[in-house]
Order: C-alpha cells, then structure tokens, then sequence
C-alpha cells in the first residue's frame, strides 16, 4: 500500500503564515506558493475572516494558478486585480463552507454538506456506514465549534485529486485549542500539546461536563481510515498528531504553533465497498 | 403504554446535536409521572444520530434519577433503532452508569487519568 503524507512541517508552517497575516502593514498579503491544500484554504479562511473584522485585508498570490483556484473554492478575500490561470474543473472541488451558529442551528447544514459535496468524492460505503460517518464528521464540527469557544465558528474545505485518487477535507477553528481544556481538566499543566491531543483522540475521554461522555468521537472513523488506508492529521497548538491507516500514530511537537485545532482526513478513492464490520449485504 | 414519536416530536430525522437530546428528555420527563411508570420512545423514521444526543437524551436521565440500566429500560422502552444505534445507546448508559459510580462515591475524574505522560 502507499501512502501519500502531508509533511507535519507542511502543517507546522500554518502558524508561519498566520503570524506574517496578522502582522502584514498594508492591504493585501502576497502568498508566494506553487500551490494551496485544503487544510491551508480551510486555515486562512479563518485567519483572514479575524483580520477582516479589524481592517480591510487582502490576500493574492504570484501563481495565477492558486488565485483561480481560491476563487472556485470560495476564498473572498482575493482583490479584483488577482490574475488568474484557466478554470479547474469544478467537479473536483469542495467548496469553502463555514459553520457557525449553535450546534442544533447547523446541523441539517452540515448533514447536507457531507451528502451532497464530500459524499461524491468517498468510495462506495454502505448506507449503514454512511450514518456513522455522518454522526463522526458531525462530531468533528461540533467539537471545534463547543470546544474551541471561537466566534467564527469552523471553517471547512476539500479537494478530489483524481490523478491520485484521494480526497482531502479539512476542519479548522481559530479557538482555545485541545490543550487547554484538557490540561485543565486533568490538572497537568505541564502537559504537552501533543500529549493533549494524543489524550483527546483516545476512546471515551473528554473534557466536557462530568455529566457527558464522549473523545473526539472518532471512532469508527479512525477504523474506516485504517481500511480505507486513509489518514487523519490533527495540529493544535503546537502538538501533532498523525495516524497512517494501522501504523503507529506518529505524535511530534511542532517548531510553531497555530491558534485553535486543525483536522486534516485524506480518503483513498478505491473500488472496494466499505461496510461495518459485520454487516451483511 | 403511551408513545413519544421522536422525529415528529423533534419535527426532524436528524439527531445529532446535543440540544436535541435535551428536548427529548425534557418530553420524556413530562410525560412520567405518577400515574404513567414507563414509556415508549420510537425512532422510526431517523437518518442520523450521535452519542452527544444519546448522553444528553438517556445518560443525563440516568444520571439524575440515579437509575442503574434495568431501571431505564424498565421504564422507557426503545424502540425502532437501528442495531449500531442500539450499541450506542448502550455505551452511553454504561458511561453514564460509571460516572454515577464516580458521583457517589466522590471521585474526579482527573483522578482516573493521573497516569497520562506529560
């Protein structure tokens, strides 16, 4: 099997770049990359939308190619005079989209995101499994909208590579991170992000009210990705953390830290239908 | 034995935020009283449901009418969810039941994970 890694100092570079947003003197930011995942729309998104409330900002970049792409993904904060490459094919993109509002205000919003625009790029999974994937990925939204107490609530975003058959989505908020609340739940203040987070992605731990119980409710998603040979990503603060189908997950701190928590999924697009284990056709 | 229809009470197939399972528990609370001991609660008809909604719809319940899952089960009687549901269900009670446990007999629950590495 092969796998196709995001390098965790690709991720650890966010925080770079958010740092040199915030403190950009003039209008507009220039990007100089060759090209943007998902996890980077999905993370400037946020960064952008925090400076927007202070002062008009713009951000553009040297590749025409990445300016066409940030405007078919969504990505408002490109000015008039961007120049631009050839459109992408549409049909491969998962379009910017911000949740925010009350857990039970979006739900429906977020349940028809995951039909309609992340659905289309997953192998085929069965109806069954397909609800609990909803119920996962819902978790991951909710999570970084009650967890990360940000007012922008979470930003996410996708792409389908069909030359490489995988598709990425991404989940960002700009809140308080993992580690706090955990740190603060179990007392240790001397605990790493990494720890945290690695703490946070165990089954059945979480720092909710003593009256509640869940993690980070990614379970089944965990073993869907182990099939699947897909990977999970999640950077908060400055701790890493990273799972690779069944290999060990790989836990790091990170030279620099971003605000609030990423989660980055990658999805092999194979032929195989995906059921739960179990479960009679 | 009377039935709550949880999409039509909830008027919607999908439960999953937790603001959700405190409506139901709500409805549930108000329909038990003296006179009615046990209820009926049916999902048929639901696309989607997490285990926040079970813990704030079930768990929480359990937790404050300190009652132990044959009480719970005696009392409200599930039915119409599916077989992976029924098993989130019960996880959530069994959770529920633990921090009951831990409630009464005063543990924190940073106390059970004193052994995380830093």
């Amino acid at each position: 099997m092969r796998f196709y890694g995001i390098k965790r100092e690709s991720l650890g570079q966010l925080g770079v770049i958010g740092r040199q947003i915030q403190s950009c003197q003039g209008g507009c930011v220039e990007l100089k990359v060759e090209f943007v995942r998902p996890y980077c729309v999905a993370y400037m998104d946020l960064v952008m939308q925090g400076e927007n409330r202070k002062r008009v900002l713009k951000l553009i970049c040297t590749n025409p190619q990445v300016n066409r792409y940030l405007k078919q993904v969504g990505f408002e904060y490109l000015p008039k005079r961007a120049r631009m490459a050839s459109p992408f094919p549409q049909k491969d993109i998962i379009r910017i989209n911000r949740f925010n509002g009350k857990p039970v205000d979006i739900e429906s919003e977020v349940v028809a995101w995951l039909t309609d625009d992340v659905k289309p790029f997953l192998p085929e999974v069965t109806p069954r499994l397909w609800k609990k994937m909803v119920s996962n990925l819902w978790e991951v939204v909710h999570n970084g909208i009650l967890h990360g107490e940000s007012e922008a609530g979470v930003t996410a975003a996708g792409q389908f590579y069909p030359q490489k058959r995988y598709m990425e989505v991404a989940f960002y908020d700009a809140g308080h991170g993992i580690a706090k609340p955990v740190r603060a739940f179990l007392s240790k203040n001397d605990m790493s992000d990494a720890a945290c987070i690695t703490w946070a992605t165990q089954l059945g731990n979480s720092t909710r009210p003593m009256k509640e119980s869940a993690g980070l409710g990614l379970h089944l998603l965990r073993e869907f990705l182990n099939l699947n040979g897909g990977v999970i990503q999640i950077v908060s603060g400055n701790g890493y953390y990273g799972a690779v189908a069944n290999l060990p997950p790989d836990i790091q701190t990170l030279r620099n830290s971003i605000e609030g928590t990423l989660v980055n999924i990658r999805v092999n697009y194979d032929e195989r239908l995906y059921r739960i284990k179990g479960e009679n056709l | 034995m009377k039935t709550l229809k949880v999409t039509e009470l909830l008027g919607t197939p999908v439960l999953l935020a937790a603001e959700k399972g405190d409506e139901l528990s709500k409805h549930i609370r108000n329909s038990l009283g003296l006179l009615t001991r046990s209820i009926e609660v049916d999902f048929s008809g639901y696309q989607f449901l997490s285990s926040a909604f079970l813990n704030h719809a079930f768990g929480q319940m359990c937790i404050d009418e300190e009652w132990d899952v044959e009480k719970f089960h005696r009392t409200i009687k599930i039915t119409g969810l599916d077989e992976d549901d029924k098993d989130e269900l019960s996880v959530a009670l069994d959770n529920a039941q633990t921090r009951l446990r831990m409630l009464k007999k005063g543990i924190k629950p940073e106390e059970l994970f004193e052994r995380i590495p830093a």
